[in-house]
């Protein structure tokens, strides 16, 4: 495997964390990868500059129009302070809202349980004949490539829903591939 | 008056003030939703709606943040809602027109950008990368910056620039390979 295939695989298969940051210290310092990525001047003349827009009189009139229409940012504030500094509910107000937080919650939970149970449970499950069920993990029983004998890696990323297989020849006795 | 005077000045009510603020953003907040959406119409509408947001919420801006990358920041949301919208458009446009053709008829590919950005590097970029591309080529940025921008962590904004920077680099190569210089 060539090494900028495995900077490139690296940084995809792991999204954060030590190994990541090991690759980018490397790309930074490695001049084979810095050649491969464009450098801040090269990319610039691939994009719109600010210098290079003209034409731009017609935003401030149509901002100010808008704003005319919106309320002016004290206004904004000073409910967001007013509601901070309301007195706290008290008696029959209270007494209605801890019951009104206290049923919500209980539906809450009743409708993510039938959520649960209708993606994972009996009611939703229908696997087509030869599919894997989601908790048997992708396992490769043997792998060649060309007649040769192969080593296939798997490598399930759950966040991303994504599953990568990498197969290479097994190297030959004596170091050759 | 500097920038804090003018915020203050916009929240003490003296909404002419906030035209300064726009003045001095209106290119580079520009130029980013260009880059972003590839098109100078839509870049308009998210630069105005932008600004109209920046002065909604000037009151909840943090002074201890930069102003710029605040901008910056409400401008990436307005670009993904426009992107957002016009996917869910023109997949709704693109289904109509096939239901309308005949089978075996010529289909059309993608909405024309009508843009100013070159049309291979939008389809090669995701808009997350065209965004860190922008603000760390054009803005000069971080990637602590970029990340505060298109708010994720920092780790992850070095992906997004580390893909783009690659798939920019590929095309460059690739136009070379078809002897064509300079980018636009």
């Amino acid at each position: 495997m060539g090494h900028w295939a495995l900077v490139k695989l690296a940084v995809s298969v792991f999204p954060r964390g030590k190994v990541r940051d090991a690759v980018f210290r490397h790309v930074d310092r490695c001049p084979s990868c810095q050649a491969r990525l464009v450098d801040r001047e090269a990319a610039r003349k691939w994009l719109v500059q600010a210098d290079q827009l003209s034409g731009l009189d017609g935003i401030w009139p149509a901002v100010r129009k808008a704003m005319d229409m919106s309320p002016a940012p004290t206004a904004v504030a000073e409910r967001g302070a007013a509601f901070l500094s309301a007195p706290p509910p008290s008696g029959p107000a209270l007494r209605f809202l801890r019951w009104a937080a206290a049923a919500g919650g209980i539906v809450g939970a009743a409708a993510l349980i039938l959520l649960a149970l209708s993606a994972f449970g009996p009611m939703g499950v229908d696997y087509a004949a030869g599919t894997v069920p989601p908790s048997d993990p992708l396992q490769i029983q043997s792998a060649s490539i060309a007649g040769r004998p192969a080593d296939a890696y798997v490598i399930e990323i759950p966040e991303d829903r994504m599953i990568l297989v990498w197969v290479e020849p097994r190297p030959r006795k004596g170091g050759e591939s | 008056m500097n920038e804090a005077e003018l915020i203050a000045a916009c929240l003490a009510g003296r909404r002419e003030e906030f035209r300064h603020i726009v003045y001095a953003y209106k290119s580079q907040v520009m130029a980013l939703a260009v880059n972003i959406l590839g098109n100078r119409e839509d870049a308009e509408d998210a630069c105005q709606d932008t600004f109209v947001q920046v002065y909604r919420h000037l009151a909840t801006y943090d002074p201890a943040r930069s102003f710029r990358t605040w901008i910056f920041m409400i401008l990436h949301r307005r670009c993904l809602d426009t992107i957002r919208k016009k996917k869910r458009f023109s997949q709704f446009f693109q289904k109509a027109v096939r239901d309308s053709e005949p089978e075996g008829a010529d289909r059309p590919g993608r909405f024309d950008s009508g843009g100013i950005v070159d049309p291979r590097m939008l389809e090669a970029l995701r808009p997350k990368e065209r965004a860190a591309l922008t603000l760390w080529a054009n803005e000069g940025l971080s990637t602590a910056e970029i990340a505060a921008v298109i708010e994720c962590a920092p780790s992850t904004a070095r992906v997004y620039l580390f893909h783009a920077r690659r798939k920019l680099k590929a095309l460059i190569e690739e136009r070379k390979r078809h002897g064509t210089l300079g980018a636009r």
